[in-house]
């Protein structure tokens, strides 16, 4: 699956205006999303540090050592776990405060706080690749979107060699216009914690209003984006294309929609080693 | 503010000088139209039709009082535009010409003194005359005469009289038309406001930003109809707001509901229409009737388009009504059409009206769900781009229908059935009895079919009825009726509940027709029937072996079959045979031991009685009931 | 009898500067109306028409203030001149009588003045008269100095308070300045932003509308986005979401 997409930045005082013109825009009302987001990463294979370093003196070896290292770096990506806050579907149940809420893989210990509030994670694993090169109208990637419904997840990343790196959780408002998908969000830091804890973690929602922002300035970023089955099919391409561009046409007095930094949105890890020099 | 205050602007009007003398006629010719090679015959034609297009710059009065004729054809508008514009260019050619003249005299006058002078002389005088040859002599200053001073002053004071009354007549006619404009654009924007106030969804139009347009469509529909769904308020000339032609022009046709039974139509329905055809319409109305007629043109093409995937279950489409078959005689017709034929042969006591009233209110109800639902749909995120296009699936309208429909024939139908059944029992004094019941909750838990919760989401799903049979033994059963088109059943499916009579038991069963349904009810009547007899017959077995010699005993030999056996000395010399008949129960004893004539007897309750044949003889017994008679069996059997 | 004076060359120099420029915006007009079909805009020939009033204007208050000096001039060939050959040149170019029409154009602005007002018994005395011309530039001049032009609202209107007039429009409307030049303007009020973000969850946001009425066309709130200064980078953003840190 290909992502097409573009950004733009949206300022807190905009964001008001902005959500009423993308509700306009999209004739329907905004979506509330929240994401956790897990970030992990491959650990550096463990054969790296065995080469010779680069700037050894092995002369003729050079080039075969710095081919095996992009080898063993290759496709070295970070990976996501994302996980969506389902809503609770009726929201006017505030008077029956006793009403038991668990779901499957919540831990019941700590539903203890908030158990009204607690809500179902629906968590997926996300890779998104580095955007194309070159001078695009759009930023295009290769994505891929696993939901995860049941296990261990942290330890089968394990096994896979990914380590959890860090989390933080998005906040926003989607809107949808034909396949377009339009996202409105900020980053909000939360508490850094064992990747065990942070699956389960969502001691956090009830007030999220309260989780300090990544932005200061309580700016918004808007993505707009679409996901097509095949990338590389020119038709689908050029179609999406159009459609982004038709859409950053349609919207250019209201925000700047362009495509994204590709060293920004590069999820490759750098080659580092751990050896140092 | 005093009237004294103000001041009227307007000067009185003077006559305006019109000497008679060819001399200035001619020259009067000239300056409004320049040379005579420039007047031609077809330009004075055109002069005479309209207005004079010199004259108004000539003559003070005609000035700014010129208005466009309010009923000026396109056409005409562009002769008057061009023939300004031919008038403009003649002008602009004297005034050049009266420029270059004066250019031409002061450049050559100081085209000694001065080089660049000789430049703008026109090339034609620098052709003839050579730089320098024009010079000048200051004078001693002498005063003007009087006469000629006052002839000056008066002529600049009439001048500027002149203008001035020009200009206040140009500031009226400005303010007197900022003021209708004023008027008009209150009194389009009042109503506009009052189209909002009343709930209309006004806006500008993406393309022309002067543009208003009233959205009384319906946003979810499918694009044609929703982008049809949209109206221009124009302006009329005294500012009140029109809806543009267009779209008004439609004819309005109605979907209306028939029901007929044999080929008869017996009932008939049509959603409630503004009858009344008086011309001047609010536009609060014309919009309510613009909607209602794209709603009841929408539904009848989606209506069609489901139509067409449901050929194989009963249902055909016209070019103007599409039919649907419920059951055998009985049919629906949904007409689309401006007149409806509302003749029909009521039968007095049928509820066909209901029936009519109900297909086309649940109609336009499941529209608006179908409508909800794509708005559920759009607010999610959308699956992944492919080739092949998505196409808004079929809206479930006339299935939903259909199924309601059918469900209930099919329930009428296989109730009566269960009623027929209960009946003998009644009769025999049997404590049997088959009861209807809401859903069954236990049954057809398969069927949990994915439905979003909309409004109607009720409707949605198959629909079920049911019934509970009540055993002897305090023993029950559920049967379950659901009715559902679309898959897994295609149509109606029985269920029953597992029964457990000891020596048999029935496990959960499903039945394709009534008629298996029915009869499977019956089997289990018989069985109960069975497991009743057996029940009388261990009491009546006590007294064993002990007065009588070789102990004679009934047992049951083939309950499937409702066959009992009397038993001597492990020899069975007679049997009884129980039966469940649709309309009746029957007991049927024959001895078929050695020695004695073969003998029989049969008992049989229906709903009106029992009788009993003994050999040749019918009796009718009517106060005998059941257990009776298998007491006075087995009496005469022991 | 004296030669023409440097003083009065320049005169004659700058009058015949003025003449080509008169005569060139004559040349646009026309160009521009030969060139667009079938009429330049009304805005276009507006300014056109403003132009050559102004060009106009410059020239007669030209010939105004060398009123004298060019009275007394008169202009005669020289010898060298081809009189003979030229004669008709030399006419044009002398002429000093008006045109029958300008003639009679004048001749029309006297009458104006001098014809007894036969349907108007009102009619002002002379003196009355040039009293009213008198007064008249003053007073016109006076009650324009009343008002701040090139606002949408009178001065009188903001003294009772702008939010009482009823424009029904809903768009930035200019006020005009305090008489002390106090620039300063104040908010529109109905320009208040929702500041509270808490808000929006129960605002049911207007979607009944089609695509980009909302987005406002062109008026001046949606000039290009003006991010706050402290806003962070979309890179930073993307990069933090992307790696975690």
């Amino acid at each position: 699956m290909h992502e097409f997409a573009l950004y733009g930045q949206v300022s807190r005082d905009d964001h008001h205006r902005t959500l009423q013109q993308l509700a306009g825009y999209t004739r329907m009302q905004p979506q509330e999303t929240v994401e956790i987001h897990l970030v992990f990463k491959p650990r550096t294979p463990a054969g790296l540090d065995h080469l010779p370093s680069a700037g050894g003196s092995q002369g003729v070896m050079q080039q075969d050592v710095q081919k095996l290292k992009t080898m063993l770096n290759a496709g070295l990506f970070y990976l996501q776990l994302v996980g969506e806050v389902v809503p609770d579907k009726p929201k006017g149940t505030e008077n029956d405060e006793d009403v038991a809420m668990s779901n499957g893989d919540g831990d019941h210990a700590e539903s203890d706080r908030s158990a009204d509030e607690k809500s179902a994670v629906r968590w997926s694993l996300d890779f998104k690749d580095t955007p194309e090169p070159g001078k695009q109208p759009v930023s295009t990637r290769l994505v891929s979107r696993i939901s995860m419904t049941d296990g261990d997840f942290v330890r089968f990343l394990d096994n896979f060699g990914y380590e959890y790196v860090s989390r933080y959780i998005v906040v926003g408002s989607k809107f949808y216009d034909h396949d377009t998908t339009l996202f409105v969000h900020k980053v909000l830091r939360l508490s850094q914690i064992s990747a065990d804890e942070a699956v389960r973690d969502t001691s956090f929602l009830p007030n999220i209003t309260e989780l300090p922002e990544l932005d200061g300035s309580g700016g918004y970023t808007i993505q707009a984006s679409i996901d097509v089955v095949d990338g590389n099919n020119p038709e689908l391409k050029e179609r999406a294309t159009r459609q982004l561009l038709a859409l950053k046409e349609a919207l250019k007095q209201a925000v700047d929609l362009t495509p994204g930094d590709r060293l920004s949105l590069d999820t490759r890890v750098p080659v580092t080693s751990t050896r140092t020099q | 503010m005093s009237e004294s205050k103000t001041i009227s602007l307007l000067i009185p009007p003077e006559q305006d000088s019109t000497s008679q003398d060819l001399q200035v006629q001619i020259q009067k010719i000239v300056a409004q139209k320049g040379h005579f090679r420039h007047v031609t015959e077809q330009s004075l034609l055109a002069q005479i039709r309209g207005k004079a297009p010199g004259s108004k710059h000539n003559d003070p009065q005609g000035d700014g009082q010129v208005e466009p004729e309010e009923d000026e054809t396109p056409q005409k508008r562009q002769e008057r535009l061009w023939k300004s514009r031919e008038e403009m260019l003649e002008r602009l050619s004297y005034a050049q010409n009266e420029i270059l003249c004066a250019l031409d005299f002061v450049s050559l006058l100081i085209s000694k003194q001065s080089v660049p002078a000789q430049h703008s002389m026109s090339p034609a005088l620098k052709d003839a005359v050579p730089a320098g040859t024009l010079a000048a002599r200051v004078l001693p200053a002498k005063p003007l005469s009087s006469s000629v001073q006052r002839r000056l002053a008066s002529a600049s004071q009439g001048r500027r009289l002149a203008s001035f009354r020009s200009t206040s007549i140009k500031l009226s006619t400005a303010s007197s038309r900022l003021k209708i404009d004023a008027e008009r654009e209150t009194e389009y924007w009042a109503q506009i406001a009052d189209l909002t106030a009343s709930g209309w969804a006004v806006s500008r139009l993406p393309r022309d930003s002067k543009a208003i347009g009233v959205h009384f469509g319906f946003p979810e529909s499918a694009p044609q109809f929703r982008d049809r769904g949209f109206a221009l308020l124009r302006q009329a000339d005294d500012g009140a707001v029109i809806l543009d032609k267009h779209p008004i022009q439609r004819k309005r046709k109605r979907l209306g509901v028939y029901v007929s039974r044999n080929n008869t139509k017996t009932a008939f329905f049509q959603a409630r229409t503004s009858v009344q055809k008086a011309q001047p319409q609010s536009i609060g109305d014309q919009l309510t009737d613009m909607r209602d007629s794209l709603f009841e043109e929408e539904l009848f093409y989606e209506v069609c388009r489901e139509a067409r995937i449901m050929a194989n279950q009963g249902v055909t489409t016209r070019a103007d009504s599409v039919d649907l078959e419920v059951t055998g005689g009985c049919q629906i017709s949904l007409v689309f059409a401006e007149q409806h034929d509302s003749d029909v042969d009521a039968t007095p006591d049928s509820d066909d009206h209901i029936v009519a009233e109900f297909v086309a209110v649940a109609l336009r109800l499941l529209l608006n769900a179908a409508h909800q639902q794509n708005l559920v749909r759009r607010s999610q995120k959308p699956p992944p781009m492919t080739l092949k296009s998505r196409p808004l699936p079929e809206y479930a309208l006339i299935r939903l229908i259909l199924t309601h429909l059918r469900h209930k024939a099919e329930a009428t139908r296989f109730w009566k059935s269960c009623r027929d059944l209960a009946k003998p029992f009644l009769q025999a004094g049997i404590q049997v009895s088959i009861t209807p019941q809401k859903s069954t909750g236990n049954l057809f838990e398969s069927l949990s079919v994915d439905h979003s919760s909309t409004l109607l989401s009720e409707m949605m799903l198959p629909a079920k009825a049911g019934c509970k049979v009540s055993l002897t033994e305090g023993r029950t059963m559920q049967v379950g009726l659901a009715t559902f088109l679309g898959p897994p059943l295609y149509g109606s499916r029985y269920e029953t509940s597992p029964v457990d009579f000891g020596f048999s038991h029935m496990p959960i069963l499903r039945h394709e027709t009534e008629g298996a349904a029915v009869s499977c009810i019956r089997r289990i009547l018989l069985l109960d029937l069975v497991a009743h007899v057996e029940t009388l017959v261990k009491e009546r077995n006590i007294p064993p072996e002990s007065e009588h010699g070789p102990s004679k005993h009934w047992k049951l030999a083939h309950p499937h079959d409702g066959e009992f056996i009397i038993c001597e000395s492990d020899e069975a010399v007679g049997k009884m045979k129980i039966a469940v008949l649709p309309e009746s129960i029957s007991i049927k004893w024959s001895n078929t031991g050695k020695g004695s004539a073969s003998k029989y007897l049969i008992w049989t309750w229906t709903a009106r009685g029992c009788t009993k044949a003994d050999g040749t003889a019918v009796a009718s017994q009517v106060d005998t009931d059941f257990d009776q008679a298998i007491d006075q069996i087995m009496k005469g059997s022991l | 009898m004296a030669d023409l004076l440097t003083d009065q060359v320049r005169a004659l120099d700058q009058t015949r500067q003025r003449l080509l420029a008169l005569h060139t915006s004559l040349i646009a007009l026309r160009s521009d109306i030969a060139t667009q079909s079938p009429l330049p805009s009304w805005p276009a020939l507006q300014t056109h028409a403003n132009l050559i009033s102004n060009n106009l204007q410059t020239i007669v208050t030209q010939l105004s203030e060398h009123r004298e000096a060019f009275q007394s001039t008169v202009a005669f060939p020289l010898p060298q001149f081809p009189g003979k050959e030229r004669s008709f040149i030399l006419e044009t170019l002398l002429r000093t009588k008006l045109e029958p029409n300008v003639e009679e154009w004048v001749e029309e602005g006297e009458n104006i003045t001098l014809r007894p007002r036969k349907g108007d018994q009102r009619g002002l005395s002379d003196a009355d008269l040039s009293a009213l011309w008198q007064w008249a530039p003053g007073a016109a001049n006076k009650e324009a100095r009343k008002q701040k032009w090139g606002a949408d609202f009178t001065l009188e209107e903001k003294q009772r308070g702008m939010s009482n007039v009823i424009t029904g429009l809903h768009r930035e409307l200019v006020e005009p300045p305090d008489e002390e030049g106090d620039e300063e303007y104040e908010e529109e009020e109905y320009e208040v932003t929702d500041e509270d973000e808490d808000e929006e969850d129960e605002d049911k946001m207007e979607v009944e509308q089609t695509k980009s009425e909302t987005i406002p066309g062109g008026g001046t709130e949606s000039a290009p986005i003006l991010r706050s200064a402290n806003q962070m980078s979309l890179q930073s953003v993307h990069k933090f979401m992307t790696t975690g840190r």
